[in-house]
C-alpha cells in the first residue's frame, strides 16, 4: 500500500518542479510533502540536480555535429517512438552533453579525416586496408585546417560530471534503506566494475593522450556510470 | 518450519477470472514477487489464474485502453509472492512490472515492456516495440520483430531470431545473439563477450563495444561494409584473409584497422578495450558461445568466473583463426579482477 502511495507522489514530483501541475494537484502535492519526509527528501534531491543543471555553462560544440546527428535521426526515423525524460535524466543529459562533446568532436574529426583519406585512395570494389596511423596524421592536419587547431583532448577532471555523479551517489546513499542488501551489493559491484573500466581507460589515455579510441571509450564508460547511478537511484524510490 | 506452519494456517483460494477485451486493449501487470507466465489463445479475452491466501486479493480492473492486474495485501504492505498464469489474445500489448518477479511470455504478438529488479525475463514473440529490463536476472528474447531494447545490469542476455532495430546493453554479462536480421545494431557491455550472428546489410550500422571481453562477428565473402576494428589491450583475429599482406606493420602496432569490403556502404564498428576482436565466415564455429553454455550447465551450483570465460573464449577463438593478423604483447594496463557476483 505504501509502495503504491509513494509511487503516485514521486511520479508527480518532476511535474511539480516543472510547474506543470494544475493548482489542485499542486496543492495536493504540497499537502503530501508536509507530512511525508521521504518524498520531501526526494524532492530536495531532484531540486539540487535540476539547479545544478540550470547553472551549467553553455558551451557550443567545437565542430558542427548536426550532420552526424541528422544522419542518425534519419536512420531511426523508420520506427518513430515517443521519448520522455524525467528531470534527473535531463540534468544528467545536460552534464553529459558537455562531458561528451569533446569526445564526440574527436570521434567525428577522426572519422571524417579517415574517410577523406580513404576516399583519396579510391579502392571501391576491392578489399582495401587503411592505416589509421596515417589517417591520424591526416586527421591532425585536417583538423588544424578546419578548426584552427582548436580541439583539445577530453578533460577528465570535469567538475560538473563529478558533481552530477556525487549528487546521484548521495541520492542512492539516502535511499539505501529502501533496497535490500543483495540489491545494494549488486549495484555496488557493478559500479565497481564500471569504475575499474573508467580507471583503466583513464590510465591508458594518460599514456596515449592522442588516442581518440580511448577518449571515446572513456566518455562512454563515464556515461554508463551515470546511467547506472540514475537507474539505481530510481530503484530506491520505486521500492518504497 | 515456521513458514510451513503459518502457511498451513492460512486458507488458500484460487482466483480464476476471464475478462473480455476489445482490440487495442493493453495488459498491465504489477507483481511485487513471484512468477508472471503469459501465454496466448485465439479468444478476445484475458484469463487470470492465481492461487493466493485469503490475506491477499487480486484486483483486475479494466478501462477503455488497459486491463490492470494487481495483487494486494488485505493487511497492508506488499502482497506475498504470487504466481500468475495469464492467457491473452495474440495481438495484445503487454506491460509487466515487478520487483522480485520472473517473467515468461510465450508466443505474444504485440508490444512488450517488462521491467523487473531481480528476476529472469524470457520472451518468445513480440512485435512493434519490445523493451526488456532487469537489474539481476538473465534476459532471453526469441522470435521478435520491430524495435528491440534490452537492458540488464548484472547478467548476460541471449537474443535470437530478431528482425528489426536492436539495442542491448549490460554491465556485467555477455551478449549472445543468434540469427539476427537487422540493419541497425548497438550493443554494449563493460565486462563480457559479444557474439553476433547475422548478415551485414547494405547501409546498415553495427556498433559492438565491450571493455573487458571479446567481440566475434561473421563477415560474409560478398559484403558491402566498412569495418572499423579497434582494441587497446587485445588483438584482432580473422578466420579468413582479411586484407592483402602488407609490408607496413603500422596497423599491427596501433591495434586498429579499417577495412573496406565491396562498396563499404554498411558501417561496422567493433571496439574492445581489453579483449580480442574475432571475425569469421558465416556458419563457422562460435567458440565464444561455448563458455556460456557450460556456465549455464553449472548455473545455480557455482557462479561463473568471468575472467575464465573470457580466457576460454579467446583461446577458443584462436583455435579457429588460422590467419592471425597480429598477436600483441599486452600493454602495462591492469586487468580487472572480478569480484564474485552477489546473488
Amino acid at each position: 500500500m505504501m509502495m503504491a502511495m509513494h509511487e503516485e507522489w514521486t511520479d508527480k514530483l518532476s511535474e511539480y518542479l516543472d510547474d506543470e501541475l494544475s493548482p489542485r494537484e499542486r496543492e495536493a502535492v504540497e499537502s503530501h510533502l508536509r507530512g511525508c519526509a521521504e518524498c520531501a527528501a526526494v524532492l530536495d534531491d531532484l531540486s539540487r540536480v535540476v539547479d545544478r543543471a540550470r547553472r551549467l555553462d553553455r558551451r557550443p560544440p567545437r565542430v558542427d555535429l548536426w550532420d552526424g546527428i541528422a544522419a542518425r535521426i534519419d536512420a531511426r526515423a523508420a520506427t518513430p517512438r515517443r521519448v520522455s525524460f524525467t528531470l534527473p535524466q535531463l540534468a544528467a543529459a545536460a552534464v553529459l552533453l558537455i562531458a561528451g562533446s569533446a569526445g564526440v568532436a574527436w570521434q567525428f574529426a577522426d572519422r571524417s579525416a579517415a574517410r577523406s583519406a580513404e576516399t583519396s585512395r579510391s579502392t571501391a570494389g576491392a578489399a582495401t586496408q587503411t592505416s589509421e596511423r596515417e589517417a591520424s596524421a591526416e586527421r591532425n592536419r585536417s583538423s588544424e585546417r578546419s578548426m584552427g587547431a582548436d580541439i583539445a583532448t577530453v578533460t577528465f577532471a570535469d567538475a560538473q560530471y563529478d558533481a552530477a555523479v556525487s549528487d546521484l551517489e548521495k541520492a542512492l546513499q539516502n535511499g539505501r534503506g529502501r533496497l535490500d542488501q543483495t540489491t545494494i551489493a549488486i549495484v555496488e559491484h557493478n559500479l565497481q566494475i564500471i569504475d575499474q573500466a573508467i580507471e583503466q581507460a583513464r590510465q591508458a589515455l594518460e599514456a596515449d593522450p592522442a588516442n581518440d579510441f580511448l577518449s571515446g571509450h572513456l566518455v562512454e564508460a563515464r556515461r554508463r556510470k551515470l546511467d547506472l547511478l540514475r537507474r539505481a537511484a530510481a530503484l530506491t524510490t520505486e521500492s518504497d | 518450519m515456521l513458514a510451513e506452519i503459518v502457511l498451513s494456517m492460512m486458507a488458500m483460494t484460487t482466483t480464476d477470472q476471464t475478462v473480455p477485451v476489445a482490440k487495442g486493449t493493453k495488459l498491465d501487470v504489477n507483481n511485487f514477487a513471484g512468477d508472471v507466465n503469459v501465454k496466448v489463445w485465439d479468444r478476445d479475452s484475458v484469463r487470470v489464474q492465481v492461487t493466493h491466501s485469503d490475506r491477499e486479493a487480486i484486483d483486475i480492473r479494466q478501462d477503455e485502453q488497459t486491463l490492470r492486474i494487481r495483487g494486494k495485501s488485505l493487511r497492508g504492505g506488499p502482497p506475498r509472492s504470487l504466481d500468475y498464469a495469464i492467457t491473452v489474445p495474440g495481438w495484445m500489448p503487454i506491460n509487466v512490472n515487478g520487483t522480485y518477479a520472473d517473467v515468461t511470455l510465450e508466443g505474444v504478438g504485440g508490444d512488450v515492456a517488462i521491467e523487473t529488479m531481480r528476476g529472469d525475463i524470457k520472451v518468445r514473440g513480440g512485435s512493434g516495440f519490445i523493451s526488456l529490463k532487469s537489474v539481476q536476472g538473465e534476459v532471453s528474447l526469441e522470435k521478435a520483430k520491430g524495435r528491440v531494447e534490452v537492458r540488464a545490469v548484472n547478467e548476460g542476455m541471449h537474443l535470437a531470431d530478431i528482425n528489426g532495430d536492436l539495442s542491448a546493453e549490460t554491465t556485467n554479462g555477455s551478449i549472445i545473439l543468434d540469427r539476427i536480421d537487422s540493419g541497425n545494431v548497438d550493443l554494449y557491455t563493460v565486462n563480457g563477450n559479444i557474439s553476433y550472428d547475422g548478415p551485414i546489410k547494405d547501409k546498415g550500422m553495427y556498433r559492438l563495444t565491450t571493455h573487458n571481453g571479446m567481440i566475434a562477428m561473421p563477415v560474409a565473402e560478398r559484403v558491402n561494409a566498412t569495418l572499423t576494428l579497434r582494441t587497446y589491450n587485445g588483438s584482432i583475429r580473422s578466420s579468413f584473409q582479411l586484407a592483402p599482406p602488407s609490408g607496413d606493420d603500422s596497423q599491427r602496432r596501433s591495434k586498429r584497422m579499417t577495412v573496406t569490403l565491396g562498396s563499404g556502404s554498411a558501417h561496422v564498428e567493433l571496439e574492445s578495450f581489453g579483449g580480442a576482436i574475432s571475425l569469421r565466415r558465416p556458419g563457422e564455429p562460435r567458440p565464444e558461445t561455448e563458455p556460456r553454455r557450460r556456465s549455464r550447465e553449472r548455473v545455480k551450483i557455482d557462479m561463473p568466473n568471468i575472467d575464465q570465460i573470457v580466457e576460454d573464449a579467446v583461446a577458443g577463438a584462436f583455435e579457429y583463426a588460422p590467419f592471425p593478423v597480429w598477436v600483441p604483447m599486452p600493454n602495462p594496463v591492469p586487468v580487472p579482477v572480478p569480484v564474485p557476483k552477489p546473488r
